[in-house]
């Protein structure tokens, strides 16, 4: 748990110092203080604690499979489109179990950001930028985590169901924000107490680590220690808290509703991860890199995602939750119109679609337009900025306002680019 | 994507029976296929010639009318112009004598009445110039009338003569399209000619040389293109048409002899797969949405007589028994179902896969069906009790791959031998990268009565794809595979011995396979918007002698 990122690292030492000052003088504010956890980015939230889901369709899902179904034309497919619950949004047949629940959702169809390479897409999609030499942007579920996390929470404010991601995505905000992999739809490892461990033992070797590491950061720089011992108080929050990561509770009738496949289970650990108030929740389904048999594949993959997203949604708007919790469906790129030799669709990042729903999002809209076969976006252009952007006003964040690495203002969003308002409630 | 639903050998019998009944061939007793249908073939371009023949001396006499019609209205037109002068002239010449006599007549009265009111003209006198005025008057009368006649002879020859030119411009108009016809019939008669040329010498060349089919001498003969890939495809049983399932929705029909092309609408989805009804003209069309269609396949403009929503999801594959009884269907809905054909009742749900069912194909004994699924296992079901039998295990056919998290492969293609011993599986297999088509064209071969796995067949080359249709061939002891990955493939191998025996590079991926029943020509649903033709028979010489 040693983070090295904070050696020599000023914006650490303002961090702790903020972090301390954030506790005694509440919301108060400090300069500097607003892109941190706490009661600064509260302040900024318009009601209560907002919670984000990503369901991330790794290797491209196709838009033409999905949010924008082009049936009948040289690009659509065999697949026919289906009516949907939102009047005038038709999708794929393939999601009939979603085409239920799109007057809970919207999508914008309208997604041009010109990448056809899985790392530069998936870069663009998680940071709303485009990747620079030598800096790295914070990813969404790392940005989330740190500005609407509470302060006190003893949960981690970024979870990856499923496992993936790393402690790269919090970039400069610090390991703090990394996401936690719940691999194999288990809880962290090493959660439970060790067993030769009594918790009066455990608690005196606690207390004993830090009188130690107070002597020890005595004359020495602070981050480090800081950071150190961060790490060991929110291990031990994290091991108070272990009953939300005991997924045997699931309901046979959840099981039956989500359906008892991996991906089934790590949408209903999503479902209570953000009932137990876990900032944000990622949860990967792959994969859909289909460059071979693309109607097949997607025919698999989501007639898997299909139910158990749909049961998701339905949950989050039975119990009133969908007005706090911010549904994020992408991937890194979309799928070229054009049908390959191998009935498989390829790389295309120049006209495709994501769907949205909850938080700070109109019900049932469609913003943006391709043309009648899918090849070219025809209205309301977008790309990853303005995606972050909408991201966070839909939570209540101001995507103006700046993060500070090393005292240095980094925007939160793309400052050319703007939220796609059409989609805001 | 299909191959058979019935032995080829048990279809060029029931063919010939067929054709014989409907008294569209001979078939001499020991004639071998290819020289039937090549004469069938002969016959048919010869009757289309004959008739294209006919179409162009029947435009000729057409425009002969339509020049002398022509001549005749020019010559009408001359008559009335002649009419037309003669009556101008006449009508002058009693205009003038009108005037004459008018001025007589005037010049009588003024005489009659100066003498009348001369005082010194005697009675006589008077008499006489009263006479005259009344002479000259009747005079006056008389030519008014002849004028008034003339007059009316003048407007009917100018109505003749404006009908006369109008007559003669219709028959000019006429004469545009008659020589157009007969251009475009001339035309038409040269193509249509050299095709019964062809087709002659071709029945002429097979008459001496026996037409065997060999892997070796395929060959592109013909070349059907549409405006998107193709998906499926099947030649009748009478030889004389290739369908294709077209991914614009639609089928499209063309003649194999003339080239005609139709289209068959009627789908809201990719067809997948057709099947003959035996003893009928019926097609079977199997479709994305979940539906078959009945279609009378022959009619110039065909029409389907029949509409069943068979499987919720896609319908991947039918088949009709031999008998011609039942109809087999299978589709993502991972259940069996049996049709009858007279009347398209749903008889029976076989249920039992766990998976996409990719084909269904009946035994040629027609006593047994066997589906094929996505993750490798084939069922074999008893048509008498329609009960499940036993499983093949075409495992080399799926992989789940654990780095896409999908399963893939399948049974892509299945065939019967002729004579029923074995049965083929068609996919693809050794897959190192399912998302990308990485894996090597595979046929397994199981042996009928055992049910055991006799050999695993790879493409003699490298290739790396799939293995889309399979079919035995009805005579010839080898076996051939479709398919592509990249490119495409036709492969050729001896099922008994497990030997590869001969590779053809395709320019694109087929995705379907169809013998004709000739046994010599097949035809291949191509990616490049194609229906391509190709042929496995003695290839004639450029021309051929007379005996």
């Amino acid at each position: 748990m040693f983070c090295s990122y904070a050696c020599n690292s000023a914006e650490h030492s303002i961090t702790r110092r903020g972090f301390l000052q954030g506790l005694t003088a509440g919301a108060a504010g400090v300069a500097g203080f607003s892109g941190m956890v706490g009661p600064g980015a509260a302040a900024e939230l318009t009601s209560s604690q907002k919670h984000v889901v990503v369901f991330y369709l790794a290797g491209g899902v196709s838009q033409l499979e999905t949010w924008d179904p082009k049936p009948g034309t040289d690009t659509g497919g065999p697949f026919d489109q289906i009516q949907t619950s939102a009047p005038g949004i038709d999708i794929s047949e393939l999601l009939p179990h979603t085409a239920q629940q799109m007057h809970h959702l919207s999508v914008i169809r309208s997604i041009n950001h010109k990448e056809g390479d899985h790392g530069k897409g998936d870069y663009i999609m998680q940071t709303g930028r485009r990747q620079e030499p030598g800096f790295v942007y914070p990813y969404l579920g790392s940005a989330m985590a740190k500005q609407l996390s509470p302060a006190d929470s003893p949960l981690p404010g970024y979870i990856h169901v499923g496992g993936g991601g790393g402690k790269a995505e919090a970039a400069f905000l610090g390991p703090k924000y990394a996401p936690l992999g719940l691999a194999d739809g288990g809880g962290p490892a090493n959660l439970n107490r060790h067993a030769a461990l009594t918790e009066v033992t455990d608690l005196k070797r606690r207390e004993l680590r830090n009188k130690l590491s107070q002597r020890f950061a005595t004359g020495r720089r602070q981050a480090e220690t800081e950071v150190y011992n961060q790490s060991y108080d929110q291990a031990a929050k994290l091991m108070s808290k272990k009953d939300i990561f005991d997924f045997k509770r699931m309901t046979d009738l959840d099981l039956e509703r989500y359906g008892k496949h991996e991906f089934g289970r790590h949408c209903l650990m999503a479902r209570n991860l953000i009932e137990s108030g876990v900032t944000f929740v990622k949860v990967n389904h792959t994969n859909y890199d289909t460059h071979s048999e693309n109607f097949n594949f997607h025919l698999e993959q989501l007639g898997e995602f299909d139910r158990p997203f749909a049961a998701f949604v339905s949950d989050m708007a039975a119990r009133s939750m969908l007005d706090n919790v911010l549904i994020i469906v992408m991937s890194e790129f979309g799928r070229t119109p054009r049908i390959n030799p191998l009935a498989g669709r390829d790389h295309w990042g120049n006209a495709w679609s994501i769907c949205l729903g909850g938080a700070g999002i109109k019900r049932g809209v469609a913003v943006g337009k391709t043309n009648a076969n899918g090849t070219a976006v025809t209205d309301r252009e977008v790309d990853g900025g303005h995606l972050f952007h909408t991201y966070y006003r839909a939570v209540g964040l101001d995507p103006t306002k700046n993060f500070y690495d090393n005292q240095r203002p980094v925007a939160k969003a793309d400052p050319k680019a703007s939220a796609i308002t059409e989609i805001l409630s | 994507m299909r191959l058979t639903q019935i032995s080829s050998t048990c279809c060029f019998g029931m063919l010939v029976c067929f054709l014989a009944a409907q008294g569209w061939t001979d078939n001499p007793a020991g004639e071998a296929p290819g020289l039937t249908f090549a004469k069938r073939d002969a016959q048919r371009a010869s009757e289309a010639a004959q008739a294209s023949t006919n179409l162009v001396a029947d435009a000729a006499a057409k425009l002969q009318v339509a020049e002398k019609a022509i001549a005749d209205a020019t010559a009408a037109k001359g008559i009335t112009e002649k009419t037309v002068a003669d009556a101008l002239a006449a009508l002058q010449a009693a205009e003038t004598a009108k005037t004459a006599a008018d001025k007589v007549s005037a010049d009588a009265a003024t005489n009659a009445q100066k003498v009348k009111d001369d005082a010194a003209a005697d009675q006589a006198a008077k008499d006489k110039a009263q006479q005259d005025a009344t002479t000259a008057q009747t005079t006056a009368a008389a030519a008014a009338e002849v004028l008034k006649t003339r007059q009316a002879e003048k407007i009917t020859a100018d109505a003749n003569q404006v009908n006369t030119v109008k007559a003669l411009e219709l028959a000019q108009v006429a004469l545009k399209p008659a020589q157009g016809a007969k251009t475009e019939a001339e035309k038409n008669l040269a193509p249509i000619a050299a095709i019964a040329k062809s087709a002659q010498e071709k029945a002429a060349f097979y008459a001496t040389t026996p037409p065997v089919a060999t892997p070796e001498a395929v060959r592109l003969i013909q070349t059907f293109t549409h405006t998107r890939p193709f998906q499926s495809c099947r030649i009748d049983p009478t030889g004389d048409f290739v369908f294709g399932g077209c991914q614009d929705n639609t089928i499209q029909r063309w003649d194999l002899v003339l080239a005609k092309q139709v289209p068959l609408p009627g789908h809201r989805s990719w067809v997948a797969d057709f099947a003959f009804q035996p003893g009928t003209n019926l097609l079977l069309s199997a479709a994305y949405e979940g539906k078959l269609l009945w279609w009378e396949a022959p009619l110039v403009t065909p029409t389907t007589v029949r509409t069943v929503a068979a499987h919720k999801g896609q319908v991947r594959s039918i088949a009709c028994s031999p008998d011609g009884q039942f109809v087999a269907s299978a589709g993502n809905d991972k259940v069996v179902r049996i049709w009858r054909t007279t009347d398209g009742a749903l008889l029976k749900e076989l249920a039992g896969h766990n998976s996409h069912i990719y084909h269904v194909a009946f035994h040629p004994n027609g006593k047994h069906l066997v589906t094929g699924e996505l993750l490798g296992i084939m069922k074999q079901w008893e048509v008498a009790s329609w009960q499940h039998v036993r499983d093949f295990d075409a495992k080399p056919l799926h992989k789940y791959d654990p780095t896409f998290h999908a399963d893939c492969g399948g049974i892509r293609g299945l065939a019967f031998s002729p004579d029923g011993r074995f049965l083929a599986a068609g996919g693809i297999g050794e897959v190192t990268n399912a998302f990308a088509g990485i894996g090597k064209p595979t046929v397994l071969i199981f042996d009928w009565l055992t049910g055991q796995r006799v050999h695993l067949l790879n493409p003699k080359s490298n290739f790396q794809g799939s293995v889309w249709a399979l079919q035995f061939h009805p005579t010839q002891d080898f076996l051939i595979g479709a398919g592509g990955g990249g490119s495409g493939g036709l492969w050729f191998w001896n099922a008994e011995t497990g030997t590869a025996l001969f590779d053809f590079p395709l320019p694109a991926a087929a995705y379907d396979m169809s013998l004709h029943p000739d046994g010599l020509r097949l035809a291949l649903a191509c990616y490049d918007n194609t229906l391509k033709i190709y042929d496995l028979g003695p290839k004639p010489p450029a021309a051929v002698p007379p005996k």
